[in-house]
């Protein structure tokens, strides 16, 4: 193979890695032995979560949105997709699909949105619109020793993810956000709840939610 | 000996007396003061914060939330949610607290005639304890998949565990120690008052100049310091010694971090030397790495530093590994007696 053929092979490669939409994450193939949708919270997370080798996206959904709210009033994926997306806790290009393995980076993204972690310059100025967010968030998650350790790439499984949610809870609590607010998230069916966002305030450090 | 005999049959007949008059029939307004031994503690439950819930013995499957005044006994299964703990009490001289995500289970609680024994199993999660010991002794023990946490006379102890990942932590915040038990390795530790000890199964002082958390970073960005600490515990930057043991490490710092770094160990309080042990040290070398590796711009009159009692623990990979690209590391050098010192 000549030198030109074999640039063309690595750079067919990189396209491919970049272009292909699923990443390098697996599927459950098998489903669980019990439908965690008809499970109530404390059930899906001491009785099922934690027993999972690998952790599936609409588990991982599931539990972000106990881990914001207290508790999980959605039925279904796209009920909880929805959901996360409205709130900015989840990127719908991702195009991430329910039974496919989770990965720590999203995990992390997940979290730093509900712990309202604004995260270093990378992460505002990059991680904000999109480049490298899920790893940006990962790396903040490390150096707040939320995560030990892992790639963003790499799928997590069910007692890693509890482990990672009982420290963001710690940090929650630590942080105010259990008391703080919650964002307000606009109807589109009701005009009146879009207001006209304020000018940024001037202090240093500001938390925000985006 | 005769005395003391004496004594103690009149006691003796003293305290049957009061049995006999306590069996009697008791008046209604007056309450038992008596506990039998080896009877059966329930735990009382003081505080509930969030969801908390409860599976009584033989009655798998069957959650039921707890509140305050529950009297749990011996074999109840506890889980927590988020922003959820609940603290319940042994007798009167011992208070758990079940934290946030967790699974435990009351294995024992009894008292005998000699100890007050309690047997925690937490499955995962955090439990935190206090014990103080009264008149009688108490054997108190939180087991868990990673490690166990033996009481040894303390209170204010804490063991935190994960499942899947055999992370553990095994903290001591009041006085006394405690002792943890990696099951993993079999390796025993003491934990000290105000110390933890993780799955790595090393202590770190608590010291807050060293308490940093250095992320894996390209070399090009730390200096040789950072390099060597980073090598430590898994890019932790965490080491311990043993008190009163004498340790040797050998690193490599540049002039300035070799003058923070015993700057440091004084103000610590932790006796050092600097020594020039006469060994040689490899200038050129880059180990493959084409630059940018502690040894890059080393001129032959930088020091190292040694102490005498460092911060390191025998054994550690800053020891073996000295280096982020890991492996032991032996210096030669092309100019003969150059100074280098290590931390000792």
């Amino acid at each position: 193979m000549t030198y030109g053929k074999r640039q063309i092979v690595h750079t067919g490669m990189c396209l491919a890695a970049v272009l292909c939409p699923f990443g390098c994450a697996g599927t459950r193939t098998t489903p669980p032995a019990v439908d965690y949708n008809t499970l109530d919270d404390a059930a899906f997370l001491h009785d099922h979560l934690v027993n999972q080798p690998l952790v599936t996206v609409d588990e991982a959904y599931k539990v972000a949105l106990i881990l914001a709210d207290g508790e999980d009033t959605t039925e279904s994926f796209t009920e909880r997709e929805s959901a996360l997306d409205r709130r900015g806790i989840i990127r719908p290009a991702w195009n991430l699909q329910p039974d496919q393995h989770v990965d720590k980076g999203t995990v992390a993204f997940m979290v730093c949105r509900i712990c309202r972690m604004s995260g270093g310059i990378n992460r505002i100025m990059l991680g904000s619109w999109g480049l490298g967010d899920r790893r940006y968030a990962l790396r903040e998650l490390k150096f707040r020793r939320i995560i030990e350790s892992g790639a963003d790439y790499t799928p997590i499984s069910g007692g890693e993810l509890v482990g990672i949610l009982h420290r963001a809870d710690s940090y929650m609590a630590l942080s105010g956000v259990h008391d703080a607010e919650p964002v307000a998230v606009p109807d589109a069916n009701d005009p009146s709840t879009f207001k006209t966002p304020a000018a940024p305030s001037q202090g240093a450090g500001g938390r925000s939610s985006r | 000996m005769f005395h003391k005999l004496v004594r103690l049959t009149v006691f003796t007949l003293l305290l049957g007396s009061a049995e006999t008059v306590l069996a009697q029939p008791a008046p209604a307004t007056a309450p038992a003061t008596t506990q039998p031994d080896d009877a059966a503690l329930p735990a009382v439950v003081q505080q509930v914060q969030g969801k908390v819930f409860y599976e009584a013995p033989g009655q798998a499957g069957t959650w039921q939330p707890v509140k305050v005044g529950d009297r749990l006994m011996p074999g109840t299964r506890i889980r927590t949610m988020f922003r959820s703990s609940v603290i319940f009490t042994l007798s009167d001289t011992t208070v758990v607290k079940v934290d946030k995500v967790t699974v435990m289970r009351i294995n024992d609680a009894r008292r005998t005639a000699e100890a007050e024994r309690v047997r925690i199993g937490l499955e995962y999660g955090e439990v935190r304890a206090g014990v103080a010991e009264r008149e009688i002794r108490s054997d108190f023990t939180i087991d868990s998949p990673n490690a166990t946490l033996a009481r040894r006379g303390t209170h204010d102890f804490g063991i935190y565990s994960e499942r899947m990942t055999r992370r553990f932590t095994v903290s001591l915040a009041g006085d006394g120690l405690v002792q943890a038990l990696n099951h993993l390795s079999n390796q025993y530790r003491t934990v000290y008052a105000r110390q933890q000890v993780t799955e790595a199964m090393v202590r770190w002082i608590n010291q807050a100049k060293f308490d940093w958390f250095v992320s894996i970073q390209p070399t090009e960005g730390m200096t040789s310091l950072e390099q060597s600490v980073a090598a430590n515990q898994g890019g932790s930057g965490r080491g311990v010694l043993d008190p009163g043991a004498s340790i040797q490490i050998n690193t490599v710092v540049d002039g300035n971090a070799g003058l923070n770094l015993q700057t440091a160990l004084e103000d610590a309080g932790l006796p050092f030397e600097m020594t020039v042990p006469g060994r040689l040290f490899n200038q050129a070398g880059s180990f493959g790495l084409g630059g940018a590796t502690p040894l890059d711009g080393l001129v032959k009159d930088q020091p190292l530093l040694r102490g005498r009692r460092g911060f390191f623990a025998p054994r550690n990979r800053l020891v073996t590994r000295l280096h982020p690209d890991g492996g032991a590391r032996s210096f030669r050098s092309r100019h003969i007696g150059q100074p280098r010192v290590g931390l000792r």
